[in-house]
Protein backbone atom coordinates (compact mmCIF):
# COMPACT_ATOMS: atom_id res chain seq x y z
CA UNK A 1 0.00 0.00 0.00
CA UNK A 2 1.38 3.43 -0.88
CA UNK A 3 1.66 6.07 1.84
CA UNK A 4 -1.13 8.34 0.47
CA UNK A 5 -3.51 5.35 0.49
CA UNK A 6 -2.48 4.60 4.08
CA UNK A 7 -3.08 8.16 5.24
CA UNK A 8 -6.48 8.14 3.58
CA UNK A 9 -7.38 4.88 5.31
CA UNK A 10 -6.09 6.18 8.62
CA UNK A 11 -8.34 9.20 8.33
CA UNK A 12 -11.27 6.83 7.78
CA UNK A 13 -10.28 4.68 10.75
CA UNK A 14 -10.08 7.74 13.00
CA UNK A 15 -13.61 8.71 11.96
CA UNK A 16 -14.85 5.19 12.74
CA UNK A 17 -15.75 4.63 9.10
CA UNK A 18 -16.91 1.06 8.38
CA UNK A 19 -15.55 1.21 4.84
CA UNK A 20 -12.07 1.97 6.22
CA UNK A 21 -12.32 -0.99 8.65
CA UNK A 22 -13.30 -3.25 5.76
CA UNK A 23 -10.51 -1.90 3.55
CA UNK A 24 -7.89 -2.57 6.23
CA UNK A 25 -9.17 -6.12 6.61
CA UNK A 26 -9.06 -6.64 2.85
CA UNK A 27 -5.50 -5.39 2.56
CA UNK A 28 -3.86 -6.72 5.72
CA UNK A 29 -6.33 -9.30 7.05
CA UNK A 30 -5.00 -12.34 5.15
CA UNK A 31 -1.38 -11.82 6.26
CA UNK A 32 -2.46 -11.14 9.83
CA UNK A 33 -4.69 -14.21 9.84
CA UNK A 34 -1.75 -16.30 8.59
CA UNK A 35 0.32 -15.01 11.52
CA UNK A 36 -2.44 -15.63 14.08
CA UNK A 37 -3.08 -19.12 12.69
CA UNK A 38 0.62 -20.06 12.85
CA UNK A 39 0.87 -18.81 16.41
CA UNK A 40 -2.31 -20.53 17.61
CA UNK A 41 -1.90 -23.75 15.62
CA UNK A 42 -5.40 -23.66 14.09
CA UNK A 43 -7.30 -21.33 11.78
CA UNK A 44 -10.29 -21.33 14.13
CA UNK A 45 -8.24 -19.99 17.04
CA UNK A 46 -6.36 -17.73 14.64
CA UNK A 47 -9.66 -16.12 13.59
CA UNK A 48 -10.61 -15.56 17.25
CA UNK A 49 -7.29 -13.86 17.89
CA UNK A 50 -7.54 -11.76 14.74
CA UNK A 51 -11.05 -10.63 15.65
CA UNK A 52 -10.00 -9.62 19.14
CA UNK A 53 -6.91 -7.81 17.88
CA UNK A 54 -8.61 -5.93 15.04
CA UNK A 55 -11.55 -4.80 17.16
CA UNK A 56 -9.06 -3.50 19.71
CA UNK A 57 -7.03 -1.72 17.00
CA UNK A 58 -10.07 -0.08 15.45
CA UNK A 59 -11.45 1.04 18.82
CA UNK A 60 -8.09 2.36 19.96
CA UNK A 61 -6.78 3.78 16.71
CA UNK A 62 -5.76 6.84 18.73
CA UNK A 63 -2.96 4.70 20.17
CA UNK A 64 -1.38 4.47 16.73
CA UNK A 65 1.06 7.36 16.63
CA UNK A 66 2.34 6.77 13.12
CA UNK A 67 5.84 5.86 14.35
CA UNK A 68 5.71 2.69 12.26
CA UNK A 69 3.77 1.54 9.22
CA UNK A 70 0.14 0.75 9.99
CA UNK A 71 0.72 -2.94 9.17
CA UNK A 72 3.59 -3.13 11.67
CA UNK A 73 1.30 -1.85 14.42
CA UNK A 74 -1.57 -4.18 13.48
CA UNK A 75 0.86 -7.11 13.37
CA UNK A 76 2.29 -6.27 16.78
CA UNK A 77 -1.19 -6.08 18.33
CA UNK A 78 -2.16 -9.39 16.68
CA UNK A 79 0.97 -11.18 17.93
CA UNK A 80 0.46 -9.76 21.43
CA UNK A 81 -3.16 -10.98 21.44
CA UNK A 82 -1.98 -14.44 20.35
CA UNK A 83 0.66 -14.53 23.09
CA UNK A 84 -1.92 -13.58 25.72
CA UNK A 85 -4.27 -16.29 24.48
CA UNK A 86 -1.47 -18.85 24.54
CA UNK A 87 -0.67 -17.90 28.15
CA UNK A 88 -4.25 -18.45 29.25
CA UNK A 89 -4.45 -21.86 27.59
CA UNK A 90 -4.23 -24.70 30.02
CA UNK A 91 -0.52 -25.17 30.08
CA UNK A 92 0.47 -28.45 28.55
CA UNK A 93 3.19 -30.35 30.33
CA UNK A 94 5.98 -28.89 28.32
CA UNK A 95 8.27 -31.58 26.96
CA UNK A 96 11.99 -31.18 27.56
CA UNK A 97 14.00 -30.00 24.59
CA UNK A 98 17.20 -31.82 25.59
CA UNK A 99 16.35 -35.10 23.79
CA UNK A 100 16.21 -33.11 20.55
CA UNK A 101 19.61 -31.48 20.98
CA UNK A 102 22.86 -32.98 19.70
CA UNK A 103 24.86 -35.15 22.06
CA UNK A 104 28.63 -35.37 22.33
CA UNK A 105 31.33 -37.88 23.13
CA UNK A 106 33.66 -37.11 26.01
CA UNK A 107 36.24 -35.74 23.60
CA UNK A 108 33.72 -33.13 22.35
CA UNK A 109 32.88 -34.84 19.04
CA UNK A 110 29.21 -35.00 18.15
CA UNK A 111 27.40 -38.33 18.24
CA UNK A 112 26.04 -38.76 14.71
CA UNK A 113 23.05 -41.02 14.17
CA UNK A 114 23.78 -41.10 10.47
CA UNK A 115 26.41 -39.67 8.21
CA UNK A 116 24.14 -39.00 5.29
CA UNK A 117 24.18 -35.66 3.60
CA UNK A 118 20.83 -33.98 3.16
CA UNK A 119 20.72 -34.38 -0.58
CA UNK A 120 18.30 -31.70 -1.69
CA UNK A 121 18.61 -27.97 -1.39
CA UNK A 122 16.23 -26.18 0.93
CA UNK A 123 14.77 -24.34 -2.09
CA UNK A 124 13.72 -27.52 -3.87
CA UNK A 125 12.51 -29.11 -0.62
CA UNK A 126 10.40 -26.10 0.28
CA UNK A 127 8.69 -26.08 -3.10
CA UNK A 128 6.92 -29.28 -2.12
CA UNK A 129 3.72 -28.72 -0.20
CA UNK A 130 4.32 -32.05 1.53
CA UNK A 131 7.63 -30.77 2.90
CA UNK A 132 6.12 -27.48 4.02
CA UNK A 133 3.48 -29.45 5.96
CA UNK A 134 6.23 -31.51 7.56
CA UNK A 135 8.12 -28.37 8.59
CA UNK A 136 4.95 -26.88 10.11
CA UNK A 137 4.24 -30.11 11.95
CA UNK A 138 7.83 -30.33 13.27
CA UNK A 139 7.65 -26.72 14.50
CA UNK A 140 4.40 -27.58 16.29
CA UNK A 141 6.21 -30.43 18.06
CA UNK A 142 8.69 -28.06 19.69
CA UNK A 143 8.16 -27.31 23.37
CA UNK A 144 5.92 -24.23 23.53
CA UNK A 145 8.44 -21.72 24.90
CA UNK A 146 10.86 -22.66 22.09
CA UNK A 147 8.19 -22.80 19.37
CA UNK A 148 7.05 -19.27 20.21
CA UNK A 149 10.57 -17.83 20.00
CA UNK A 150 11.25 -19.61 16.69
CA UNK A 151 8.02 -18.24 15.20
CA UNK A 152 8.61 -14.69 16.38
CA UNK A 153 12.29 -14.54 15.39
CA UNK A 154 12.50 -16.66 12.24
CA UNK A 155 9.04 -16.22 10.69
CA UNK A 156 7.51 -13.01 12.05
CA UNK A 157 10.93 -11.32 11.84
CA UNK A 158 10.88 -9.72 15.27
CA UNK A 159 14.28 -8.82 16.65
CA UNK A 160 15.73 -10.20 19.88
CA UNK A 161 14.82 -7.12 21.93
CA UNK A 162 11.15 -6.97 20.94
CA UNK A 163 10.77 -10.73 21.34
CA UNK A 164 12.28 -10.54 24.82
CA UNK A 165 9.99 -7.67 25.77
CA UNK A 166 6.85 -9.41 24.50
CA UNK A 167 7.72 -12.63 26.34
CA UNK A 168 8.96 -10.91 29.50
CA UNK A 169 12.34 -12.63 29.43
CA UNK A 170 15.95 -11.47 29.07
CA UNK A 171 17.45 -11.15 25.60
CA UNK A 172 19.96 -13.88 26.43
CA UNK A 173 17.06 -16.25 27.08
CA UNK A 174 15.61 -15.47 23.65
CA UNK A 175 18.98 -16.16 21.99
CA UNK A 176 19.41 -19.46 23.83
CA UNK A 177 15.86 -20.61 23.11
CA UNK A 178 16.15 -19.68 19.44
CA UNK A 179 19.40 -21.58 19.01
CA UNK A 180 18.01 -24.66 20.75
CA UNK A 181 14.75 -24.47 18.80
CA UNK A 182 16.70 -24.45 15.51
CA UNK A 183 18.81 -27.42 16.64
CA UNK A 184 15.70 -29.31 17.74
CA UNK A 185 13.99 -28.58 14.44
CA UNK A 186 17.00 -29.94 12.54
CA UNK A 187 16.71 -33.13 14.58
CA UNK A 188 12.97 -33.43 13.94
CA UNK A 189 13.38 -32.85 10.19
CA UNK A 190 16.26 -35.28 9.74
CA UNK A 191 14.27 -38.52 9.40
CA UNK A 192 11.97 -37.03 6.77
CA UNK A 193 14.77 -35.72 4.64
CA UNK A 194 17.09 -38.69 4.93
CA UNK A 195 14.69 -41.60 4.97
CA UNK A 196 12.36 -40.24 2.33
CA UNK A 197 14.67 -38.77 -0.27
CA UNK A 198 12.35 -36.93 -2.61
CA UNK A 199 13.42 -36.70 -6.21
CA UNK A 200 13.52 -33.25 -7.65
CA UNK A 201 12.44 -32.39 -11.15
CA UNK A 202 15.00 -29.61 -11.07
CA UNK A 203 17.91 -32.00 -10.61
CA UNK B 1 37.54 -25.45 19.53
CA UNK B 2 35.61 -28.72 19.90
CA UNK B 3 32.55 -29.80 17.87
CA UNK B 4 30.40 -29.08 20.92
CA UNK B 5 31.71 -25.52 21.19
CA UNK B 6 31.29 -24.97 17.47
CA UNK B 7 27.65 -26.05 17.58
CA UNK B 8 27.00 -23.72 20.51
CA UNK B 9 28.27 -20.83 18.38
CA UNK B 10 26.34 -21.70 15.19
CA UNK B 11 23.51 -19.16 15.43
CA UNK B 12 25.91 -16.40 16.44
CA UNK B 13 28.21 -17.34 13.56
CA UNK B 14 25.38 -17.22 11.03
CA UNK B 15 24.18 -13.90 12.44
CA UNK B 16 27.71 -12.47 12.05
CA UNK B 17 27.94 -12.00 15.80
CA UNK B 18 31.31 -13.66 16.51
CA UNK B 19 34.46 -11.67 17.19
CA UNK B 20 37.25 -11.92 14.61
CA UNK B 21 39.14 -14.31 16.88
CA UNK B 22 36.13 -16.55 17.55
CA UNK B 23 35.28 -16.57 13.87
CA UNK B 24 38.81 -17.60 12.92
CA UNK B 25 38.75 -20.48 15.44
CA UNK B 26 35.28 -21.49 14.27
CA UNK B 27 36.31 -21.56 10.60
CA UNK B 28 39.56 -23.32 11.35
CA UNK B 29 37.67 -26.15 13.07
CA UNK B 30 35.11 -26.23 10.27
CA UNK B 31 37.80 -26.61 7.61
CA UNK B 32 39.07 -29.76 9.35
CA UNK B 33 35.79 -31.37 10.46
CA UNK B 34 33.40 -32.89 7.93
CA UNK B 35 30.86 -33.77 10.67
CA UNK B 36 30.57 -30.10 11.66
CA UNK B 37 30.35 -29.00 8.03
CA UNK B 38 27.50 -31.49 7.61
CA UNK B 39 25.79 -30.24 10.76
CA UNK B 40 26.14 -26.59 9.70
CA UNK B 41 24.65 -27.36 6.30
CA UNK B 42 21.69 -29.23 7.83
CA UNK B 43 21.15 -26.48 10.43
CA UNK B 44 21.03 -23.89 7.64
CA UNK B 45 18.60 -26.04 5.66
CA UNK B 46 16.29 -26.25 8.68
CA UNK B 47 16.48 -22.45 9.04
CA UNK B 48 15.83 -21.91 5.33
CA UNK B 49 12.81 -24.23 5.41
CA UNK B 50 11.44 -22.28 8.38
CA UNK B 51 12.05 -18.96 6.63
CA UNK B 52 10.24 -20.16 3.55
CA UNK B 53 7.02 -20.62 5.53
CA UNK B 54 6.82 -16.82 5.45
CA UNK B 55 5.61 -17.16 1.87
CA UNK B 56 2.72 -19.46 2.82
CA UNK B 57 -0.41 -18.35 0.97
CA UNK B 58 -2.40 -16.03 3.20
CA UNK B 59 -5.94 -17.30 3.87
CA UNK B 60 -8.86 -15.13 2.77
CA UNK B 61 -10.95 -13.76 5.62
CA UNK B 62 -14.44 -15.30 5.67
CA UNK B 63 -17.04 -12.57 5.00
CA UNK B 64 -18.82 -13.30 8.29
CA UNK B 65 -15.55 -12.71 10.18
CA UNK B 66 -15.10 -9.34 8.44
CA UNK B 67 -18.68 -8.44 9.32
CA UNK B 68 -18.27 -9.54 12.94
CA UNK B 69 -15.10 -7.42 13.33
CA UNK B 70 -16.63 -4.33 11.71
CA UNK B 71 -19.84 -4.66 13.74
CA UNK B 72 -17.95 -5.09 17.02
CA UNK B 73 -15.65 -2.15 16.24
CA UNK B 74 -18.67 0.11 15.64
CA UNK B 75 -20.20 -0.66 19.04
Amino acid sequence: MTPPDESQILAGLRKGDSAAFTRVLEIFGPRLLATATRMMGSEHDGQDVLQEAMVSCFKHIGNFKGESALYTWLHRVTVTAALMKLRTRKRRNEAAIEPLLPTFHEDGHRVESTRHEWAESSESLAQREEMRQIVRSCIDQLPESYRTVLLLRDIEEWDTAETAEALGVAQGVVKTRLHRARQALRTLLEPYIIQRPLTSSSQ
Amino acid sequence: MTCKQLIEFLSEYLAGGLSADERARFESHLSMCSACRRYLSQFKTAMDLTNQLKSDPAPQLPPDLVKAIVDAAKK
